[in-house]
């Protein structure tokens, strides 16, 4: 059931979400064509008269505000338009074809990563100091400050050139989301480990987890039940623009293991000045973080009721 | 460098043969990640498709429709699932495909084409001669916005139909005078026609089923071809599946099915050669001294010319002897050195393999003399020369030969020469708008003749970015395109290249390049050209594992 105050919350949030979004096509649309360069300049060069009819038939020689309109109409309707270097296809089509591909890629990480985590940084902050602390932190410091091309390289080299356990690399089986997934959700993994150790060492001094153990309450309980709750408010909040971080792809790893998502776009759509592409994943990346972070909003009210929603 | 090659450096195929313990003994990490592995892995080698052949073609194409298809990856796709009037054997010949003859004019200015007969598109219609037609008349329609239409503008009204300037496409020289002929008409005779209907721009179209159809016309289940395979699926961004067709008109060929995977990374696509997921993939020029001596590796000359051009309208570029002295100051045998065996030294511009190539031509090594000429350019030292910048895109081997050559003109002239790298459009931009004294480029051919690469200077050429324009030379490539005879065409394309890289000296040729593959041994009549052109309908699967 949703409350009033709750159901205001949204309404507001969703309507400001909006209005960052218009922001940031607006911006998007400005940065584009600010670049040098246009998506049918190549090496080979045409006749000018070819080059006419190429601007014409995607409005690219309409004066800058009208195209922008035109965008903007599009983008309210929902048509992304054509794609300027995939000629035969629409952004939509592409979005909806890739898009797939890197959310179950983006999930696999992401389940991954708070898997690992957690449990790590549940592990280690319960032993503060000690062997297996110190351990888990050097390990989740290498995570974080490791690229994820290099540890995608050490996967591969490992798993796939010498014991061959895994592909090198596409998108066949369930096995061929392993290597990807892991070289993905590595950095975040660590960096929540982190997280949920310090929040744990913070928490487990606190009254009411003291008065937990002097009740006798068993120690899986007084972790589980008592310390988790209020442990997990830190992590929660990186997790809403992890998520969408994650299942939007990645460049490096999809372009390392071969992998048809959506990631490659935020770096291909720019060098190749495909601009209705650009302005895609933009703003598909943009909506997926207002989105998400309004249900972290969400969330926080669930997990700690000392937050309220205004 | 490639994982294979990094793995070799670190030693680790030493541990190839050892128990996975190994993990176990080394790295706690390892053996949890070990764990999910053993747990998924089920057969520890992939599975290799039987009478399938796998090859990588790097990127998504970015269209399969035939009219605007202009890249490589699209190129080799439709090359293999659709067919031209006619087709270029290993020799790089125009030889007789969906047409069976033709015949040409007295005045070199009219060709006709015979059809062959009983050729059926994959839905079973008859190939018709107006097939011809409506694929010529929607390549050179301007709201297809084409960018190859220009490869028919010597029919005779093509350019003006295509710029809007005719709109009844009865006055365009292509006719279909009955099912079977097609008379095509010339504004300007052209000796290498047959060469230019060869290409994927020029096939035949079906309308019914591109008006059915819109834009999605090309995926697999629209599509109507009539090549040796046919497109069975087509995941974009991924991989791209052909089966042979059985009713081509040369018979099925031998293979099944071909698998074209969209691999980007060349270092992942060596990976997957090397775990036998693909059976033929191209070598980066960096890696080539790791497989130079296999017995899988393959090189072959590649028609493909890369120069320095001069803005010839800055100083110090703006005088003949400057270009010369600069040119002449580069000794080309190092580059072969510095790019692993990849290429071959050029002064001239037509690459071998072509009539018309003579490597005698163009500026030769000779510091002494290149200083000489820069002084009777006027500049007596180095200091009185302008600031020199050389630009180039982004990219590994430009940097390479960027930096020797910069090197070889301070040792060799006294003349510090800056370089700027930027990215690709930004360069092309730069390169149209405003040049730089000095920049890269170079050039694929298209067709395989001497004209594609001499019309890259004409004056009137989009391409010719250095601001030299010379009636002579503009003469000279053209009478050697209306030029039947090869000894004379020969002699027209000397004096044109003499006038280009040595008295006018608007390039500093630097060398031609090269294919570097790896082809399984499993593989069997896969016909490499100098065209990279993959024809695979002769192609076969001999079985059995690398």
């Amino acid at each position: 059931m949703i409350s009033g105050k709750i159901f205001k919350f949204l309404i507001k949030r969703i309507a400001w979400g909006i209005v960052v979004l218009f922001t940031v096509a607006t911006l998007t649309f400005i940065a584009m064509k600010g670049v040098p360069g246009g998506p049918f300049d190549k090496e080979k060069n045409f006749p000018e008269a070819i080059r006419i009819n190429i601007e014409a038939r995607y409005g690219l020689n309409l004066p800058w505000h009208r195209q922008y309109a035109r965008y903007m109409v599009g983008i309210a309707k929902g048509d992304l338009g054509p794609s300027l270097k995939y000629r035969s296809r629409r952004v939509n089509d592409i979005l909806a074809e890739t898009f797939p591909v890197s959310m179950i890629l983006g999930m696999l990480a992401f389940a991954f990563s708070v898997a690992v985590g957690v449990s790590a940084g549940i592990w280690a902050g319960l032993r503060p100091g000690r062997a297996a602390d110190k351990g888990g932190m050097l390990l989740a410091t290498l995570g974080i400050s490791l690229p994820n091309f290099v540890l995608g390289t050490l996967l591969i080299l490992l798993f796939s050139l010498h014991w061959r356990f895994f592909p090198p690399a596409l998108w066949e089986k369930a096995r061929s989301m392993i290597l990807p997934a892991i070289a993905l959700g590595f950095g975040p993994g660590a960096y929540i480990a982190r997280l949920t150790r310090s929040s744990v060492i913070e928490v487990s001094g606190m009254p009411h987890v003291t008065v937990a153990r002097a009740k006798g309450v068993s120690p899986t309980r007084v972790v589980v039940k008592h310390m988790l709750r209020s442990a997990i408010v830190p992590v929660v909040t990186i997790l809403g623009p992890l998520l969408a971080t994650l299942v939007t792809g990645s460049f490096v790893i999809e372009y390392m293991f071969a992998i048809p998502g959506m990631g490659k776009f935020f770096i291909t759509a720019v060098t190749d000045r495909d601009y209705p592409l650009i302005m895609g994943v933009t703003l598909t990346y943009s909506a997926l973080i207002v989105f998400a972070n309004i249900a972290v909003d969400l969330l926080y009210g669930i997990l700690d009721p000392r937050v309220e929603v205004e | 460098m490639p994982l294979r090659l990094l793995y070799h450096r670190m030693g680790l195929h030493r541990y190839s043969k050892k128990p996975s313990g190994f993990a176990a003994r080394h790295c706690p990490a390892a053996t949890i990640l070990l764990f999910i592995a053993i747990s998924f892995s089920c057969g520890r080698v992939p599975s290799i498709p039987e009478n399938a052949f796998r090859m990588n073609i790097g990127t998504e194409p970015p269209s399969l429709d035939w009219a605007l298809a202009t890249d490589s990856a699209s190129i080799i796709v439709l090359e293999n699932i659709m067919e031209g009037l006619t087709q270029f054997d290993n020799n790089m010949t125009p030889t007789p495909a969906l047409a069976e003859s033709w015949t040409i004019s007295e005045d070199g200015k009219t060709y006709t084409f015979r059809i062959r007969e009983g050729v059926r598109w994959s839905d079973g219609a008859p190939l018709t001669a107006q097939h011809f037609v409506d694929g010529w008349r929607r390549l050179l329609d301007p709201s297809t916005a084409a960018e190859y239409a220009y490869f028919l503008y010597d029919v005779e009204n093509a350019e003006s139909f295509n710029q809007g300037r005719i709109r009844d496409f009865s006055q365009v020289g292509v006719k279909a005078e009955d099912s079977r002929t097609i008379v095509v008409r010339l504004r300007k005779p052209l000796v290498y026609f047959p060469a230019l209907t060869t290409f994927t721009a020029t096939y035949p179209a079906r309308l019914d089923v591109i008006n059915r159809w819109g834009d999605n016309w090309t995926e697999p289940q629209h599509i109507v071809t009539l090549g040796p395979y046919r497109l069975k699926s087509w995941r974009h961004e991924y991989k791209i599946s052909l089966e042979a067709n059985p009713n081509y008109y040369a018979g099925p060929p031998p293979l099944k099915s071909v698998i074209m995977y969209m691999v980007e990374e060349t270092n992942t696509a060596l990976d997957l050669y090397e775990s036998r997921a693909l059976d033929y993939v191209s070598i980066p020029t960096y890696a080539i001294p790791f497989f130079k001596s296999r017995s899988d590796y393959r090189q072959l000359p590649f028609l493909s010319g890369y120069y320095y051009a001069f803005n010839t309208t800055r100083p110090p570029f703006d005088n003949p002897l400057a270009r010369r002295a600069f040119s002449m100051a580069i000794d080309r045998s190092v580059l072969p050195k510095i790019l692993n065996d990849s290429v071959v030294p050029a002064s001239s511009w037509i690459p071998p393999g072509l009539l018309g190539h003579s490597p005698g031509i163009g500026m030769k090594f000779d510091p002494r003399q290149a200083r000489q000429l820069l002084k009777e350019a006027g500049y007596n030292s180095p200091s009185s020369i302008p600031p020199i910048t050389l630009a180039y895109n982004t990219n590994d081997t430009h940097k390479l030969v960027a930096e020797n050559i910069k090197e070889q003109w301070k040792t060799n002239l006294g003349v510090d020469v800056h370089l700027d790298n930027m990215e690709w459009k930004v360069f092309l931009q730069l390169i149209k708008t405003n040049p730089p004294q000095i920049f890269r480029l170079g050039w694929n051919a298209d067709y395989p003749d001497p004209d594609n690469f001499m019309a890259v200077f004409l004056s009137n050429s989009g391409n010719n970015h250095s601001r030299w324009a010379n009636a002579r030379y503009d003469r000279l490539v053209g009478l050697a395109a209306a030029e039947p005879n090869p000894e004379k065409r020969r002699e027209y394309y000397y004096s044109a290249q003499r006038l280009l890289t040595e008295e006018d000296c608007v390039i500093a040729p630097l060398f031609f390049a090269s294919l570097n593959r790896l082809v399984s041994p499993r593989v069997d009549k896969l016909d490499l050209n100098i065209m990279d052109i993959l024809f695979l309908k002769r192609l076969m699967i001999k079985g059995g594992r690398l």
